[in-house]
């Protein structure tokens, strides 16, 4: 091939895979950014990048997989393990200061919400499970994963996801008994 | 809720992950601020193969002034002869040929043309 055509064809490559990647960016977002700001407490910001972070890894594995599906897990992974760094990173500087960094204290969603303290007393309750406990209940309750795609995000066995899920449920469960009487009532449940 | 773990949750544990669904979610992102990431992303993209050449230059352009600091300042005068042909050009402005000292000092070569011209 000559090297004008080749340099075409390469152009043209970039293009397509750049138009996909868009394409993806817009299916995406909106659950990318509200997952990572479940996973790192309700900070919307840091949500934001996060996610943009996640998106430009994800965009240099592109060409790695060409179907959807084995993209879109590999993409949440990528999502899972920036939250990771993030939650890490808050963690460093609080001990570095001495005092909590209060990311939350700046997140216009604070003023959105109808229940601001019922948000921080949830997100609190979350920050106290233990790291793969918090992910498993995240991704499956409340970002409607199945079982099997948490898994494969995770890279974790599914006997593990479903233990993980039954620790974190009695712990949520046992820590807001207090908050709302339906969730009071029978807490002792399924053990 | 779609899992295949639904048949362990008691109405509690709905109820639980329900109040979370509810309250625990961000509110619905502007067309801003899908526009921003989509910007943000866009400029990154760009910047991508960016690095690669102003860094080639800047290093080459770093490398370049380092040398001219380092390595030491030419001589302003004529450089320095060596000092053999100093004293044949000497012997020749003091014309010490007349003394035959000349043709021991000449170099090989120049006294192998001497002699086919037989001076």
């Amino acid at each position: 091939m000559p090297p004008v055509a080749q340099a075409l064809d390469v152009r043209a490559a970039d293009l397509e895979r750049e138009q996909r990647f868009y394409a993806f960016v817009e299916a995406h977002q909106e659950r990318a950014v509200r997952m990572a700001w479940r996973l790192i407490g309700g900070d919307h910001d840091a949500a934001e990048d996060v996610a943009q972070q996640a998106f430009f890894k994800a965009f240099r594995g592109l060409n790695r997989f060409r179907e959807d599906s084995a993209l879109t897990t590999w993409f949440y992974s990528i999502l899972i393990n920036e939250a990771r760094s993030h939650r890490r990173w808050r963690a460093l500087r609080e001990r570095w200061h001495m005092v909590p960094v209060d990311d939350t204290i700046p997140d216009p969603a604070a003023g959105v919400h109808p229940d601001p303290a019922l948000r921080r007393r949830l997100a609190a309750a979350l920050d106290r499970l233990a790291r793969g406990q918090r992910e498993v209940f995240v991704l499956v309750y409340l970002e409607g994963f199945t079982l099997e795609q948490t898994a494969a995000q995770l890279g974790r066995a599914l006997g593990t996801i479903k233990s993980q899920l039954h620790r974190a449920l009695r712990s949520l469960r046992a820590d807001l008994a207090d908050l709302h009487p339906p969730i009071a009532q029978g807490s002792g449940g399924t053990s | 809720m779609d899992t295949s773990d639904d048949r362990a949750l008691t109405p509690e544990d709905r109820a639980l992950i329900a109040h979370f669904q509810q309250n625990y979610a961000p509110p619905p992102r502007t067309a801003a601020q899908r526009l921003a990431m989509h910007d943000a992303l866009h400029a990154r993209l760009q910047r991508r193969w960016l690095p690669s050449w102003p860094l080639a230059a800047a290093a080459c352009a770093a490398a370049a002034l380092a040398l001219w600091l380092v390595l030491p300042q030419r001589p302003a005068g004529p450089p320095a002869m060596a000092s053999g042909a100093g004293e044949v050009l000497v012997a020749y402005a003091l014309d010490v040929d007349a003394t035959g000292e000349l043709d021991e000092m000449l170099p090989q070569d120049y006294a192998a043309v001497e002699d086919i011209f037989d001076l």
